[in-house]
């Protein structure tokens, strides 16, 4: 299993009240599959992938990656930077930095050497070839998107998480994005966690879950 | 690539130039006009310390050698040129004017080739001939070829009740306007068959390193101890210049760190972009403080070498002129010291250091995690 959580509870206070998002979540997921999480606003989706993504703490339960548990660490930045790849619904590019150096920045900061090889199929993959240099600005929105994509796989992670990615985009881009999340898992092997309210993004997952009032339940 | 250099950078030089805002033009200046300032200040001090390190060595030498046997230092294969001398202190009495004068005896070879006097012709001096300085010429009413007479401060009273005197004739007039010399030291040369007995000492010039092995520093004392007064007040008045005008980069300072606010404030989204693909904390603050010294240091560098453009501008053109009657000479006097330079940088690191640091430390107490969060 490269993801394994077990009795994952999280809360926040509201005033006096005490809000239970997410009640004994438990599930299993297998190395080069695609997780698909459906539910209505405020299920508790986006507090979930933040608890898996490391930027959130759960109040109790466990959260075990590659057999190591989250729990271990004190500071997330690494397993971030090595295990997880973000693909985020407003597509967080940084303006400043071109298309390459967005893609290149997880690499960057884990001081890795860029495997140039690696970055040139990766363009030609995403069929960015001629937007190296371009800036964010410059993009549309599926091209803004696909190098979201790009940026999330380049230091090859465990675990991709992609919260509403087609959420911003348009239905021609939404069908494109999600054949690419298709080929990128049969090409690539990668594990992806997708949050959704796009029933067509939903239908990819080889495990398909539903949140509701902060439990999940497998569809 | 070193993530948090670019970074930086491409915060500080956006492709809206003026995206970085009106704090960041304010700092820039600030620190540019604070570094070029102190540039310029010193070197026009150290200009002027140089002439005067220069017009006081053309009549006092590199050094003096107290109590030293001329023989000795003549046998020495050396270096440097000597000039043994007598001093002492006499009345100069003229038309019914009298002044307090020093009276420096030398050896007459020594008057062209030792000393630099800027005299008004080369006539050569002989015994009982003076040569006196401008100043005491006007204020004597003494011109070239006048006889005049001097008393020994130690009166000194003949049977008849009459100071005893010895006549000199003015052979030349000088220009040192040094220290007040040529209102009080005046010059003469040594009867070679009646020498004195004991000289006040040897004036030294050039690379005297082969005696400071030899003699203590109270033996062999530098022009700059030799007035010490005067060269101490250079040097407090450059010091006081330095810090004085270093205040407008400590204010440009405080600036800066409005910058680095604004800047981290305007950049949370940008930084919770970077933390959520595994930046650390350290390496978010140290992005504001690259940002703060490549703002910083650009505007000092710049400072500094548009400063130093211009001494060498001035050295070679000499285009701020000077009243030659008033400041001895005729154009604004410049040297560059690398040393003052190199603790200008010093400083200005440390406080700038000091006024990115500050904003820094409040900045970590916001999460940009948090904020990613409400948007994921």
């Amino acid at each position: 299993m490269i993801l394994s959580v077990k009795n994952l509870k999280k809360s926040y206070n509201d005033g006096e009240t005490k809000l239970e998002v997410l009640k004994d979540i438990s599930f299993d997921l297998k190395k080069g599959s695609i997780l698909t999480i459906k539910g209505p606003s405020g299920s508790g989706k986006s507090t979930l992938l933040s608890l898996l993504g490391t930027l959130d703490t759960q109040d109790s339960g466990d959260i075990i990656i590659n057999d190591k548990n989250l729990d271990e660490y004190d500071d997330f930045s690494e397993i971030r930077n090595n295990h997880i790849g973000f693909i985020f619904q407003f597509h967080n590019l940084i303006s400043e930095l071109n298309v390459t150096e967005n893609v290149c920045v997880p690499a960057f900061i884990s001081n890795k050497a860029i495997d140039h090889n690696f970055l040139d199929t990766l363009f030609e993959y995403f069929q960015l070839t001629n937007k190296e240099n371009a800036f964010p600005l410059d993009l549309s929105g599926g091209e803004k998107q696909r190098v979201s994509v790009m940026r999330a796989i380049i230091n090859k992670p465990s675990i991709i998480i992609a919260d509403e990615p087609t959420g911003n985009l348009d239905e021609k881009n939404a069908l494109k994005l999600i054949d690419l999340f298709k080929k990128l898992n049969k090409d690539f092997g990668l594990t992806f966690i997708i949050a959704t309210h796009d029933n067509k993004v939903f239908d990819i997952g080889h495990q398909k879950m539903e949140l509701s009032d902060g439990k999940l339940l497998n569809l | 690539m070193n993530i948090i250099f670019l970074v930086a950078k491409r915060f500080l030089i956006s492709r809206n130039l003026l995206e970085g805002g009106m704090i960041n033009i304010v700092s820039f200046l600030g620190l540019f006009i604070g570094a070029a300032s102190i540039v310029l200040s010193l070197a026009v001090l150290n200009g002027f310390q140089d002439v005067l390190g220069n017009e006081t060595k053309k009549i006092y030498g590199d050094y003096i050698l107290l109590d030293s046997d001329e023989d000795f230092i003549g046998s020495i294969n050396n270096n440097f040129q000597y000039s043994p001398f007598y001093e002492e202190e006499f009345f100069i009495l003229n038309n019914k004017k009298q002044s307090l004068v020093k009276l420096k005896t030398i050896f007459s070879d020594k008057i062209d080739n030792f000393y630099d006097l800027n005299r008004s012709n080369d006539i050569p001096i002989n015994k009982n001939d003076i040569i006196i300085g401008n100043s005491l010429s006007e204020r004597m009413n003494i011109s070239i070829g006048d006889s005049i007479s001097i008393y020994d401060t130690n009166i000194s009273i003949n049977s008849l009740t009459v100071m005893k005197d010895q006549q000199f004739f003015v052979k030349d007039i000088y220009q040192n306007r040094i220290l007040r010399s040529d209102e009080f030291l005046v010059f003469s040369v040594f009867d070679e068959e009646n020498l004195p007995n004991k000289l006040s000492g040897i004036e030294l010039l050039g690379n005297v390193d082969i005696l400071k092995e030899k003699y203590s520093k109270d033996k062999l004392i530098s022009w700059q101890d030799r007035n010490r007064q005067l060269f101490d007040a250079t040097e407090i008045e450059k010091k006081i210049t330095f810090f004085t005008l270093f205040l407008i980069i400590i204010v440009a300072s405080f600036n800066l760190s409005s910058s680095i606010v604004q800047i981290s404030t305007k950049k949370t989204r940008e930084m919770a972009i970077l933390n959520a693909f595994g930046m650390n904390e350290r390496s978010m603050s140290m992005i504001f403080l690259v940002y703060g010294y490549l703002l910083s240091l650009t505007a000092i560098v710049c400072g500094i070498l548009s400063a130093l453009l211009i001494v060498i501008m001035q050295n070679q053109f000499g285009f701020i002129i000077l009243n030659p009657e008033f400041y001895l000479i005729d154009k604004l006097p410049m040297e560059i010291s690398f040393k003052e330079i190199s603790i200008l940088l010093s400083f200005s690191i440390i406080i700038i250091g000091i006024f990115v640091s500050l904003p820094l430390l409040l900045m970590r107490k916001t999460n940009p995690i948090i904020l990613i969060n409400k948007n994921i």
